[in-house]
């Protein structure tokens, strides 16, 4: 069988498959249909030093390939995650990755530190990126001198890889992943949602309280494709793409764009075993190409066409 | 009996797909592989393979048979997109069928009496409760009522199965054209001089207004209320966070829970309406 390891810094994947944050719960909730021991790694929900209620509903809305969402950023906060989520965890062999985020760069500096000290925990997503509260993360997101600030004050109290996620709803996302990749950064995953809005023609409200919210699902993975080819080219850490990932063809599309890894997010509302899906098929592309080794494909994308 | 929990991701075929009222329909839809059965008020999510609908949709699971394979049915209203894309599905067309999720009804202790509350097509889950109650000889000795209630006698929903349970119909409609004329609620009003509240468990679903209207009603009641909520869902499986409710926590705190995991079912007087 064709080797699928990857390797994002040091931390060691036994295939280029993620989870995205916010769309797979702790892990417990998929249990039943996805066996996590086959992931590349989990992402869990983004964590903030206290519990956050989230905002009012709704919070969702379909809109065509895909949905909004503006949950802003409800979790159980980095005590109960640890206490309560991580034993769970714990027991399988795939690497854990907490996302992590913050109203000012101490609470990302104060999770940072309390996940280091905590078994179990084998890297750190800084999101700097939600666009669905007002603190939540963006606010750091869309300047190059506030990701290097969070990313610098984060990689100080840490030895754990640091992965910043980024947002799409910027100027130059290329620039933001500079950014991160002098202040320490090990790796960088793109794209967080898109801000949109979606209205309801009959009663001329927004469909979702928050009147905005974060746009994802294949519908955008046009848009994130593009983003990670642009920073790709810019940095020299490794890229973890996302951003409308349902199949392993998708997947491979970054792959070749030079993504080192991927996430699979929304994808796994509509079908539970959306990641494993994209690990089965990976396989079988590469057993079927007689290619022995996933890294042979990254990064091998032929910019002139057929030549 | 069957556990809680334990969802299950497998084909289903449709066996029937049936307009019952105007934009109503009851499907009937047949697992390809095992599926636990859900509990009374549990519901499922159905998803049209290949559609032009991205997201599941979450429906209540009605009726339950279980013959060479698992035959679960669900009724649902066209509303949009989603229902309307499973409106036009015809029988022998496959889904994607996921679930059981959710905490359904508790079931009623001995002796209670029970009464049920169902607007529209929140009748679904109020009779895979009859059915349980039907199943297991229960409530022994209580009575059981089933308050109907829809707009227009045509749009009234799951009263024949009602009936057949051995239920006493208590119907109403707000113009009029069957039954009481007027709101389900008032005509529960009306007649709860006949129950013991203390001995009552009562049920509902409907549309919010009238779940509203019963918690006014039953403010101070000893009666044991529980309310069958819809949401919005991305997943069903409590992993978005999209299907959020705020409700009373046991220490009184406003809080929110997911729609699909602490619910659909929740004592209807912790319920906080937008």
């Amino acid at each position: 069988m064709a080797n699928t390891a990857v390797s994002i810094g040091r931390l060691r994947l036994a295939n280029p498959v993620m989870t995205a944050s916010g769309t797979f719960g702790y892990g417990e909730e998929y249990a039943g249909f996805v066996d996590l021991n086959r992931l590349g790694a989990v992402v869990v929900k983004g964590l903030s030093l206290d519990p956050r209620p989230g905002n009012p509903p709704p919070r969702i809305v379909e809109t065509p390939a895909g949905m909004l969402n503006a949950i802003g950023l409800q979790n159980v906060g980095v005590r109960a995650f640890i206490g309560e989520k991580l034993p769970y965890l714990r027991e399988f062999a795939v690497p854990v990755i907490v996302n992590i985020f913050g109203e000012r760069v101490e609470e990302y500096e104060s999770l940072a530190g309390i996940l280091s000290e905590t078994d179990g925990v084998h890297g750190l997503e800084i999101n700097v990126s939600c666009p669905n509260v007002k603190c939540g993360g963006l606010a750091f997101g869309t300047s190059p001198e506030t990701v290097g600030e969070v990313t610098r004050r984060v990689r100080r109290v840490t030895d754990l890889p640091v992965i910043v996620k980024l947002s799409p709803n910027v100027t130059d996302i290329a620039v933001m992943a500079g950014a991160a990749e002098e202040a320490g950064a090990d790796a960088v995953s793109l794209i967080n949602t898109i801000t949109g809005m979606s209205v309801d023609i009959d009663r001329r409200i927004p469909h979702l309280r928050n009147v905005t919210g974060g746009l994802s699902g294949p519908a955008v993975r046009p848009v994130a494709l593009r983003m990670v080819w642009q920073v790709v080219k810019r940095v020299g850490i490794p890229v973890i793409g996302l951003g409308g990932i349902a199949t392993a063809r998708d997947a491979l599309e970054f792959l070749i764009v030079g993504a080192k890894a991927v996430q699979v997010g929304t994808a796994s509302f509509a079908n539970p075993r959306a990641t494993l899906d994209v690990v089965e098929g990976i396989e079988r592309h590469l057993a079927e190409r007689g290619i022995g080794d996933v890294n042979e494909i990254i990064g091998t994308l032929r910019e002139g066409g057929e030549l | 009996m069957d556990r809680i929990g334990e969802a299950a991701q497998v084909k289903a075929v449709v066996r029937s797909n049936t307009e019952i009222a105007p934009a109503h329909f009851e499907m009937t839809l047949e697992a390809q592989g095992a599926f636990r059965r859900p509990e009374a008020g549990q519901f499922v999510m159905v998803r049209i393979a290949d559609g032009e609908v991205f997201l599941p949709r979450p429906f209540s699971v009605c009726c339950w048979e279980k013959a060479v394979s698992p035959r679960l049915k669900i009724l649902y209203r066209v509303v949009g997109r989603g229902t309307g894309g499973l409106s036009r599905l015809g029988s022998g067309r496959t889904v994607d069928l996921t679930g059981p999720f959710g905490r359904g009804f508790s079931m009623p202790g001995d002796g209670r009496d029970v009464v049920l509350l169902g607007g529209g097509i929140g009748m679904a889950p109020l009779l895979s409760l009859l059915d349980r109650c039907r199943e297991t000889g229960g409530p022994r000795s209580g009575r059981i009522a089933v308050y109907a209630g829809a707009r227009t006698a045509s749009l009234l929903i799951g009263t024949a199965r009602a009936a057949e349970c051995g239920a006493a119909l208590r119907i109403s409609t707000d113009d009029g054209s069957d039954g009481f004329h007027g709101p389900v609620t008032e005509r529960f009003a009306r007649e709860r001089g006949e129950w013991d509240e203390k001995k009552t468990s009562l049920y509902a679903c409907g549309p919010r207004p009238m779940l509203q209207s019963l918690q006014g009603l039953l403010k101070g009641s000893p009666a044991i209320c529980e309310a069958s909520l819809e949401e919005r869902m991305a997943c069903g499986l409590g992993a978005c966070l999209g299907c959020a409710v705020a409700v009373r926590d046991g220490a009184g705190n406003r809080v929110f829970r997911r729609v699909c995991k602490e619910g659909p079912v929740f004592p209807l007087q912790d319920i906080f309406w937008e």
